[in-house]
């Protein structure tokens, strides 16, 4: 079920909600509920795969629970190796539906063998469920989390805003609100400043990434015998890029919106991404809760900074080509993977260079080091995406080439009459052709009207802490409580409008569902 | 609670008001309404209200926006039609109707052009028309304007959706004797009448019907009359039933239309898409042995006929570029309306050696 779909917000939120605040005296039959319905929106894409959801949650709570036992005994060797063994199962799990064609196929490729695996379907969510749990049996190995509760439990992981494409949660920032029992009550001004985020990403996702989608299949799908020229290769990685990041904000956004429904509070997931002035910040603004898993359950387990400058960067490295494989399997996200890597450790370089040899200080920044820091960083970003958009290796090379001029720099045949006096065929020394991958001027109308509202606009969370502070919290509790049930009127009006403009159009999946 | 529902509802209505007072200053698709189809000697030659300001937009985003005015046939023309003026009629369903183009990006438009100013060309097209309504058009068409020449532009369905009793349409119903014409008038319901006039002046209204093409599948039949009731040949005698539909139009065609067979122009549509990408291929309403039946048969009685598909596969592997609104709408824009207006002009005049 897409958040974005009639049968979700007609009929499963409502349904999800009524029950949810109808028991709002009874406290764990509100969280039973909630979770119950979670497994019924997951089950709604797959009954088979609820099972597999199913089995993976109760193993985990049960290993959690055993793990968090014995740390408290003298047998801690053998808390050590349950730990071992429930990341096994996890990441076995995830190797096997994730990643067990990927491992046949390369392996043919390599060798020349010819092993044969049926498709594996990949269970929606598999990645950020599995993730979760990891996180979840880390803590309760260091004694930050421990879960006695299944229902709890069960409802932490498969809390439907969250389950299909996150943000990661960590156990020790839900637990505590699940167990709160002002969490199961009815509150209007939650439920407005909640719509108003899905509001804010029903838009982002049926308006702006939904908008732009045309433009970027062309260039990315193009026929491998055409070659990209320069202009249709730009626009169709830089709308790419402006998709990718409304799609999957847009998504991040209504997820925690409808948390905050249900008055839980999800982390958030973005904070103007592009507007970092170099990719380390990228990293702090981009898919955050995803950064902060791989920072304390990779990057410092392996050494962090703690062993060295070269050991930093290998495990920068390392960590980032891991967490290009968690997207997907596929080569291709592993350059991916690979390449922000490597921004990172040249990143870290320079700033070493800067701090040491040029004795630079680093917090002093003028505005056009700051403006030169965005664009480099956001052109690195786009090259970037083209592998992680790409179908294959070699048409992200199509896309690159294109990018660098390499394939010739065509001017379209619709710009003609405008650029070149009548009869001419060229203008100072480019040609006019017709380019395939390329839509007209709608096409860059669309991707500059994205770029400005990714770069000059505010983002999600500073609209809707205005909506909070400038009109719900300030007002009197009279005028208070008028604001949000007008304020909810409104907003169940537009995302109505929004939602029969999304059922207009074939049905448009979120794009980090592969993932 | 009461104070909270109506602050609920003061809310959405401000919303309401607030996209109705945007949506006003966008091009929504407007204006084109369609004249009651209950006169047989009106529907469907005068297709929409007539002198009626309009404008076209398609999909969400309202790309491609078209403004323009109605003639005196409620047809999309920049002129009126003068009752016994001897023109060649352009006949076709919504590709012609064409409230995607300007009127110089149509067939009739570019037809005109190449006829120059000693011949006149008139469209008549409406959205749904097959070719039972085909022959309809060309009686009134006779009755009202004499005309000398006719170019028909047949698209996929024209011939299967003739079998269906569709209301406010023209269809053909087997009977023992074979295939009769007859119409389905739709029933004239005031009070509906008045609810449909009221809201189709508000703009989101516009917009979420026209331009989002938004219904109620499941409350359809409580606000409206069920639009179709199904074909009037069982499935199994499609077959038969299709080649029985292009038999008796073409037999009727030159008296309705008082036009001799010569010239008289059909233009048959192809598939596009498939041309584009053999994986986007449409299914296809009409057999394909009916369609090349009725191209054998058309030419058998003298008729001129021309088969679109070849040329725009050609021009298509010469020039890459698609002759519709490609892949929002299957309509031709004006690059096909000028290639099929092409053929046309061949057909009635080169070949026919301008006797038409």
């Amino acid at each position: 079920m897409l958040f974005n779909s009639y049968e979700f917000i007609y009929v499963f939120l409502p349904i999800a909600a009524l029950l949810f605040f109808a028991l709002r005296g009874r406290a764990m039959l509100a969280a039973g509920w909630l979770g119950l319905a979670s497994l019924f929106f997951y089950g709604y894409w797959s009954p088979r795969y609820t099972l597999l959801l199913l089995a993976s949650i109760a193993a985990n709570y049960v290993m959690g629970r055993g793990i968090f036992h014995l740390r408290d005994g003298p047998r801690l060797r053998d808390c050590r190796f349950l730990l071992a063994t429930a990341v096994a199962f996890n990441l076995g799990l995830l190797a096997y539906y994730k990643y067990a064609n990927f491992f046949v196929d390369s392996v043919n490729a390599l060798a020349g063998t010819g092993f044969q695996l049926e498709r594996i379907v990949l269970p929606i969510g598999i990645s950020f469920f599995t993730f979760t749990q990891i996180a979840y049996l880390v803590d309760a190995y260091q004694g930050k989390a421990r879960e006695s509760d299944p229902v709890r439990y069960l409802l932490f992981v498969s809390y439907f805003p969250h389950l299909i494409a996150g943000p990661i949660l960590h156990h020790s920032e839900m637990m505590p609100q699940f167990a709160d029992r002002r969490t199961y009550r009815f509150d209007a001004a939650n439920i407005s400043i909640g719509a108003a985020f899905f509001f804010i990403g029903l838009f982002k996702k049926v308006v702006l990434a939904d908008g732009i989608q045309p433009f970027v299949g062309p260039v990315f799908d193009a026929d491998p015998a055409y070659r990209l020229t320069l202009i249709e290769a730009w626009l169709g990685a830089l709308a790419y890029t402006v998709q990718l990041y409304f799609d999957f904000s847009g998504y991040s956004d209504m997820a925690v919106g409808l948390s905050k429904i249900f008055n839980i509070d999800l982390p958030l997931n973005f904070n103007s991404p592009y507007k970092a002035h170099n990719i380390v910040e990228f990293w702090r603004r981009w898919h955050m809760t995803l950064s902060r898993f791989l920072r304390d359950y990779l990057y410092i387990p392996l050494g962090g900074n703690r062993h060295g400058r070269l050991r930093r960067y290998a495990n920068l490295l390392t960590t980032m080509l891991l967490g290009g494989l968690w997207h997907g399997a596929g080569w291709n996200f592993v350059i991916w993977g690979g390449l922000h890597g490597l921004y990172l450790v040249c990143n870290h370089a320079w700033q070493s260079f800067r701090a040491e040899v040029l004795g630079h200080d680093l917090d002093r920044r003028t505005a056009p080091g700051r403006a030169m820091g965005t664009l480099v960083t956001f052109l690195a970003v786009v090259v970037a995406w083209v592998f992680f958009r790409a179908p294959s290796f070699s048409a992200a090379l199509n896309v690159l080439q294109g990018m660098a001029g390499l394939q010739g720099v065509v001017l379209p045949e619709l710009w003609r009459g405008a650029l070149a006096p009548e009869g001419a065929t060229t203008i100072a020394g480019l040609s006019f052709g017709y380019l395939e991958a390329f839509a007209g001027t709608r096409q860059i109308v669309w991707v500059a009207a994205l770029l400005a509202i990714a770069w000059g606009l505010p983002n999600s969370q500073q609209l809707v802490g205005w909506l909070r502070t400038g009109v719900v919290s300030r007002a009197g509790r009279y005028a208070a409580d008028s604001h949000v049930w007008s304020i909810l009127g409104a907003l169940s009006v537009l995302i109505s409008l929004l939602t029969v403009i999304n059922g207009s159009r074939v049905v448009s999946e979120f794009i980090y569902f592969n993932f | 609670m009461l104070r909270r529902a109506a602050l609920f509802c003061a809310g959405a209505a401000a919303a309401l008001i607030a996209l109705e007072l945007a949506l006003r200053l966008l091009p929504v698709t407007f204006g084109l309404n369609q004249v009651e189809r209950v006169n047989t000697d009106l529907w469907p030659l005068h297709n929409f209200q007539a002198h009626a300001p309009y404008t076209h937009s398609m999909t969400w985003e309202m790309r491609n926006a078209r403004h323009g005015r109605t003639n005196n046939f409620g047809q999309l023309a920049p002129f009126d039609y003068v009752a016994g003026s001897r023109p060649i009629i352009v006949v076709g369903d919504s590709y012609i109707e064409a409230q995607m183009n300007d009127y110089r990006d149509t067939l009739q438009g570019h037809l005109g052009n190449m006829v120059g100013p000693a011949g006149l060309v008139y469209g008549f097209g409406a959205s749904g028309l097959s070719l039972s309504d085909y022959l309809a058009v060309a009686s009134q068409a006779s009755a009202e304007f004499t005309p000398r020449a006719a170019v028909f532009l047949v698209i996929n369905g024209d011939i299967s959706e003739s079998l269906i009793d569709q209301i406010g349409h023209y269809y053909f119903r087997e009977t023992t004797d074979g295939l009769t014409l007859e119409f389905h008038s739709k029933r004239f319901n005031f009070l509906l009448q008045r609810i449909q006039q009221g809201v189709r002046d508000i703009r989101l209204y516009r917009y979420v019907t026209q331009n989002l093409r938004f219904t109620f599948p499941e409350l359809a039949p409580v606000f409206r009359e069920a639009k179709a009731h199904g074909s009037a040949v069982p499935v199994g005698q499609q077959g038969t039933a299709q080649y029985a539909v292009v038999d008796r139009f073409l037999a009727e065609l030159p008296g309705r239309s008082g036009i001799e067979p010569r010239c008289i122009a059909f233009l048959l549509d192809g598939d596009r898409y498939a041309l584009y990408d053999p994986r986007l291929a449409s299914p296809l309403a009409d057999l394909p042995e009916a369609r090349a039946y009725f191209m054998r048969r058309a030419s058998e009685l003298g008729y001129r006929v021309a088969d679109l598909q070849p040329l725009f596969r050609e021009h298509f592997k010469r020039h890459r570029r698609h002759f519709d609104y490609y892949p929002v709408d299957h309509h031709l824009n004006g690059l096909g309306h000028r290639l099929a207006a092409e053929q046309a002009y061949d057909l009635l005049f080169r070949r026919a050696g301008g006797r038409c």
